[in-house]
C-alpha cells in the first residue's frame, strides 16, 4: 500500500481525527444496506439471498428457452418466504410491522424487493412483482371489500395454490390515455360495465397485461355504460368466470419470463361484491396505484442496471488485455465509476420516494423516468466496455439491456411520466407568477 | 484518387439496392420469429449474387465487380458500397451484415497481386481475443500495445504453419474459406492468408447466442499448426501494414453505413406509425413530444450519413484515411443507436414487441456499437493519433 493511500495516511491523524474517517469494510451494497433501519436492512438481505439462490442461476436459460419455463415453482418458493403476500401483516399476510414502522412509506420494502430480484433477472422478477401491482388497488381502495379480497387471496396463496394477480388498465386503443389526465378525457375506452341483476356485465379487451397469462385475479378497470373514463370503476375479475378468455401472449424484447397477455371479456357477469370501491372511483384508484407503483418500477430499473454493472465488472476483472486486467485500465475505471455514480443517483431517487409517507405523482414519475433512462444507458455502457463480448447472450449484459428498455415504456412512457410531473407541480411550482 | 460515378449512376445503384431490399429481403421479415425466417437467407444471398450485389471472388460472378466491396471499390472508392449497405440495412441490418462480411472477405483477394483461386463464401478474420489491436500493434503486430497479435505464421517446409486464434469472425453464413490476418514469425510484419475452412487444424466454433445481426454468421477460429501452401499467402501492391489499415477502414465504414441504414428504417417506420396512432385526442405525430423524437432522429441520421460520406472521401496516407473511419464509427454509432431507440419509443408498448421489428433494429444497432471496434478501442487509436499530431 502506498503511503498516500488514505488507510495508511490516516494513521497520522490525531485520535479524534482518525475516528472521523469513515472506515469502509464492506462493499457498496453492504454499506448502503447499513444505512437502512435494521428491519429493512435485514429484509434486503433476505431478498438478495433469495434472488441469488433461485433467480440468478436460471436467468439466462429462462430467457433463451422461454417455452420451457414454468413460473409456478419459483412463485411458490417466493410465496413460501412470504414475498408474495406483503401488503397485509400477520395473521392475513406477511408484511412486517417493524418494516412499516421504520420508514414513512410502505413502498420501501417493495422497492428493495424489486431491485434485488431484478439484479438477478428482470423477467422472472417481473413475473413475481406484477402480482403486487395487481393487488395494489385492493389495498389502495381503502374499502372493506378490497381488504376482504386481499385477505382471501392471500390465504389461498399461503395455502400453496397457483394464485396470482394482475392489473389491467391498458387497452389496444388506449395506452398513454389511461395514464394521463388530458388524454383520458378524450380517450376511446372500450371496456364497459353495465348494471345487471346481481352485479355487472363486463365487456372489453385489455392488452399487454403483465401476468395476464397466469393471473386468476385481475383488477380490471372499465367505464360505466354511456360514460367516459371519469366513470371508471375497478372490478375484481376471476379467470374462471364465464366469458373470460386470454388472447395473444406478446413476444417481447426482454423481461421475457413475465408474460404480457391480452385479456378478453365477453359478457362476464361480475357479482356486486367484486366491485372494488364505489362506482366511478376507478380513475382515481388507477392514478394512485400508479403513484405507488412507479417508484417500484424505478427500483426494477435500478436492479436491472445493477445486474449489468455487476456482470460487466466481473468480466473486466476476469479479462486480461496485454499485461493487465481490463479493470486496471484507467479509461475502463472512469466508465465503471460513471456507471456506479449513475446507478447510485437512480437508487437515491427511488429511495427518496420512500421518504414520503404517501408517494405522489410528481416524485413517483421523476423516479420512474430517471431510473429507466439511467438503467438503459448503464446497460449500453456495460455492453460497450465488454467489446464484442458485450452482445453475447452468455454474459447476461445484452439481456439486461433488452430488459431495461421496457422501463422507459410501461407504467406510462417516460414522456407521459414527465408530463405527469409537470401536471402534478403545475399549481405549486411551474405556473407560479 | 478514385474515379467518380455520375449522379445518375449512383442513383441507379441506390434504387437497385432499395428495390432488392424491399422485394427480396423484406419477405424474410414477414415471418413470425424475432429475426424473420432465417431459412430464406441462402436464397436471398443467391439472388444477391445474381443481382450483382454480393461480392464474389469467382472470375465469372457478376458481384466480383459490382458487388458490395467488389472490385469497383478499387476504382470508385468505398462510397458506392457504403450506400448499398445503407439501403439493405434500412430493411434488415443482419442481411446487410452478410453482404458486408462477404465483401470484406472478398476484397483483399481482388486486391492481391497473386490471387489464389478461392471458393464463393469467404470471411475475413481479423480481431483477436479482445477486439481490434491498438495503433502501434496495427503498425507492428509484435508491439504489445496493449496486446501483440498472437496469430502467427511460421515458415514450415515449402509452405507455412499458422497458429493462434481469431474471434468474432462475421460471415454470410457457413464460410468455405477465411482470409486470416496474422503476424509473420520471420519478420514480425502483417501477413494475409486464404485458409480453406476444411484445413486440418482449423476449428471454427459458433460464437453462440447474441443480441442481434443474427442473420450473419459469427464464429471464433482456432488454428492449431494449420499447414498452408505458399500460394495461399496474399501479396499486395502496398505494404501489408497499409493493406491491413485499408481493410479495417472499409470495415468501419461498412459498419457505420449499416447503422445509418438501420436508423433510417426505424425513422421511416416511426414516421408512419406516428401518423396512424391516436392518443391524447390526436394523432401522436401532432404531439411535440413525438415531434422532438422524430426531429432528433432525423438530424442524427443526417449526421451519420455525413460521417460515412466524409470517411469515404478521405484521401491521403493510409493512416489519415483510417483515422477518418475511426472518427466516423465512434460518432455514428451512438447517433444511430439514439435514433433507433427514440423511434422505438414512438411505438409505445408496441415498440417493445417483435411485431413492428423495432426491437430487432435496436438489437442490431446495439451489436454494431461494439462489432469491429468498440468505442474504447477506437478512442485509444484516435487518442494515439492525436498525441502524435
Ligand atoms: C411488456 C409490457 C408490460 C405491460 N404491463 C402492463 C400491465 O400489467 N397492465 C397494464 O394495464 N398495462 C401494461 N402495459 C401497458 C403500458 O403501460 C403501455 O404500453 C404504456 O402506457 C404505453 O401505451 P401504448 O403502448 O398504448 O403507447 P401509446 O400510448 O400509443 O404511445 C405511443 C407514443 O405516443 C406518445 N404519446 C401518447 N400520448 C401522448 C400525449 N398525450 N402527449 C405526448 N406523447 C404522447 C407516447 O409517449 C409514446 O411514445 C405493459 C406494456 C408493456 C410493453
Amino acid at each position: 500500500m502506498l503511503p498516500t493511500h488514505m488507510k495508511q495516511a490516516s494513521q497520522n491523524l490525531s485520535l479524534i481525527g482518525r475516528r472521523l474517517v469513515a472506515e469502509r469494510e464492506g462493499d457498496l451494497w453492504q454499506e448502503e444496506t447499513e444505512t437502512l433501519p435494521w428491519p429493512l436492512a435485514r429484509q434486503r438481505r433476505l431478498y438478495k439471498n433469495f434472488a441469488d439462490q433461485f433467480i440468478r442461476p436460471r436467468a439466462l436459460e429462462v430467457d433463451k428457452h422461454l417455452a420451457e419455463f414454468d413460473p409456478w415453482p419459483l412463485w411458490h418458493e417466493a410465496a413460501r418466504r412470504g414475498f408474495q403476500t406483503e401488503f397485509l401483516p400477520w395473521p392475513f399476510g406477511t408484511a412486517k410491522l417493524l418494516n412499516l414502522a421504520s420508514m414513512p412509506s410502505p413502498l420501501f420494502a417493495t422497492a428493495l424487493k424489486a431491485e434485488e430480484f431484478c439484479a438477478a433477472c428482470g423477467g422472472m422478477a417481473l413475473m413475481l412483482l406484477a402480482h403486487d401491482l395487481g393487488m395494489a388497488p385492493l389495498l389502495l381502495s381503502g374499502t372493506w371489500t378490497g381488504f376482504n379480497w386481499l385477505r382471501r387471496i392471500y390465504s389461498r396463496i399461503r395455502a400453496g395454490e397457483n394464485i396470482a394477480a394482475a392489473f389491467a388498465i391498458t387497452e389496444p386503443g388506449a395506452g398513454s390515455d389511461v395514464e394521463e389526465t388530458e388524454g383520458a378525457a378524450r380517450a376511446r375506452i372500450l371496456s364497459r360495465a353495465k348494471k345487471a341483476p346481481g352485479g355487472y356485465l363486463l365487456n372489453g379487451r385489455k392488452c399487454f397485461i403483465s401476468d395476464g397469462g397466469i393471473a386468476s385475479y385481475i383488477t380490471f378497470f372499465a367505464a360505466l355504460e354511456n360514460e367516459g373514463v371519469e366513470s371508471w370503476t375497478c372490478f375484481l375479475v376471476e379467470s374462471p368466470m364465464k366469458g373470460f378468455s386470454r388472447g395473444r401472449r406478446e413476444k417481447k424484447m426482454g423481461q421475457k419470463a413475465g408474460d404480457a397477455t391480452e385479456l378478453i371479456l365477453e359478457d362476464v357477469l361480475v357479482p356486486e361484491d367484486h366491485r372494488i370501491g364505489p362506482e366511478r372511483s376507478g380513475w382515481a384508484l388507477n392514478r394512485n396505484t400508479l403513484n405507488y407503483s412507479r417508484p417500484a418500477v424505478g427500483a426494477i430499473a435500478v436492479g436491472i442496471a445493477r445486474g449489468a454493472l455487476e456482470r460487466c465488472l466481473e468480466f473486466c476483472r476476469a479479462t486480461r488485455l496485454g499485461n493487465k486486467r481490463l479493470a486496471d485500465y484507467q479509461d475502463v475505471q472512469i466508465e465503471l465509476a460513471e456507471m456506479t455514480i449513475q446507478l447510485t443517483a437512480a437508487r437515491a431517487l427511488v429511495w427518496h420516494c420512500g421518504r414520503y409517507r404517501l408517494p405522489f405523482q410528481g416524485v413517483s414519475a421523476a423516479a420512474k423516468c430517471f431510473a429507466g433512462d439511467t438503467a438503459f444507458a448503464i446497460c449500453h455502457k456495460a455492453m460497450e466496455l465488454m467489446g464484442d463480448h458485450g452482445y453475447l447472450h452468455g454474459h447476461g449484459v445484452e439481456k439486461a439491456m433488452r430488459d431495461s428498455r421496457l422501463n422507459q415504456i410501461y407504467e406510462g412512457t417516460n414522456q407521459i411520466n414527465r408530463l405527469a410531473l409537470i401536471e402534478d407541480a403545475w399549481e405549486t411550482d411551474f405556473a407560479r407568477p | 484518387m478514385s474515379e467518380q460515378l455520375s449522379r445518375e449512376e449512383l442513383a441507379a445503384f441506390r434504387e437497385m439496392a432499395a428495390s432488392f431490399a424491399k422485394k427480396t429481403i423484406a419477405p424474410m421479415l414477414a415471418h413470425e420469429s424475432p429475426d424473420g425466417n432465417l431459412e430464406m437467407l441462402p436464397a436471398i444471398l443467391h439472388q444477391g449474387q445474381e443481382a450483382g450485389l454480393l461480392a464474389s471472388p469467382r472470375p465469372e460472378a457478376a458481384g466480383r465487380e459490382t458487388g458490395i466491396w467488389g472490385s469497383q471499390t478499387l476504382t470508385h472508392g468505398p462510397a458506392v458500397s457504403a450506400m448499398l449497405l445503407e439501403e439493405l440495412a434500412v430493411v434488415c441490418g443482419g442481411v446487410a451484415m452478410c453482404f458486408h462480411a462477404q465483401g470484406m472477405g472478398t476484397l483483399p483477394l481482388l486486391r492481391a497481386e497473386n490471387p489464389p483461386s478461392a471458393p464463393e463464401n469467404v470471411a475475413a478474420a481479423f480481431s483477436e481475443a479482445f477486439g481490434i489491436p491498438g495503433l502501434f500493434t496495427l503498425r507492428e503486430p509484435l508491439q504489445a500495445a496493449p496486446a501483440a497479435v498472437e496469430t502467427v505464421a511460421r515458415e514450415a517446409g515449402d509452405g507455412f504453419e499458422l497458429s493462434g486464434e481469431k474471434t468474432f469472425v462475421y460471415s454470410a453464413g457457413r464460410p468455405e474459406a477465411y482470409l486470416v490476418f496474422a503476424r509473420s514469425a520471420a519478420n514480425g510484419d502483417w501477413t494475409c492468408f486464404l485458409v480453406p475452412a476444411d484445413a486440418k487444424g482449423l476449428q471454427a466454433r459458433n460464437a453462440g447466442a447474441r443480441a442481434g445481426l443474427r442473420a450473419a454468421g459469427l464464429e471464433h477460429l482456432r488454428f492449431d499448426r494449420v499447414k498452408l501452401d505458399r500460394s495461399l499467402l496474399l501479396r499486395f501492391q502496398v505494404p501489408n501494414r497499409e493493406a491491413v489499415l485499408e481493410q479495417l477502414r472499409l470495415n468501419l465504414i461498412g459498419l457505420s453505413a449499416i447503422a445509418a441504414g438501420i436508423a433510417r428504417g426505424a425513422l421511416a417506420s416511426a414516421r408512419q406509425y406516428a401518423g396512424e396512432r391516436y392518443q391524447g385526442g390526436d394523432l401522436i405525430i401532432a404531439h411535440p413530444a413525438m415531434q422532438t423524437l422524430l426531429a432528433e432522429s432525423d438530424a442524427r441520421i443526417a449526421a451519420c450519413q455525413a460521417g460515412v460520406s466524409r470517411a469515404c472521401q478521405a484521401e491521403g496516407h493510409a493512416e489519415v484515411r483510417f483515422r477518418e473511419a475511426v472518427r466516423a464509427k465512434l460518432i455514428i454509432m451512438p447517433a444511430a443507436a439514439g435514433a433507433v431507440t427514440d423511434c422505438l419509443q414512438i411505438f409505445g408498448g408496441y415498440g417493445y414487441m417483435e411485431d413492428y421489428r423495432m426491437e430487432k433494429r435496436l438489437r442490431d444497432v446495439s451489436v454494431l456499437k461494439s462489432a469491429g471496434g468498440a468505442p474504447r478501442e477506437l478512442r485509444a487509436i484516435l487518442a494515439q493519433m492525436i498525441q502524435e499530431g
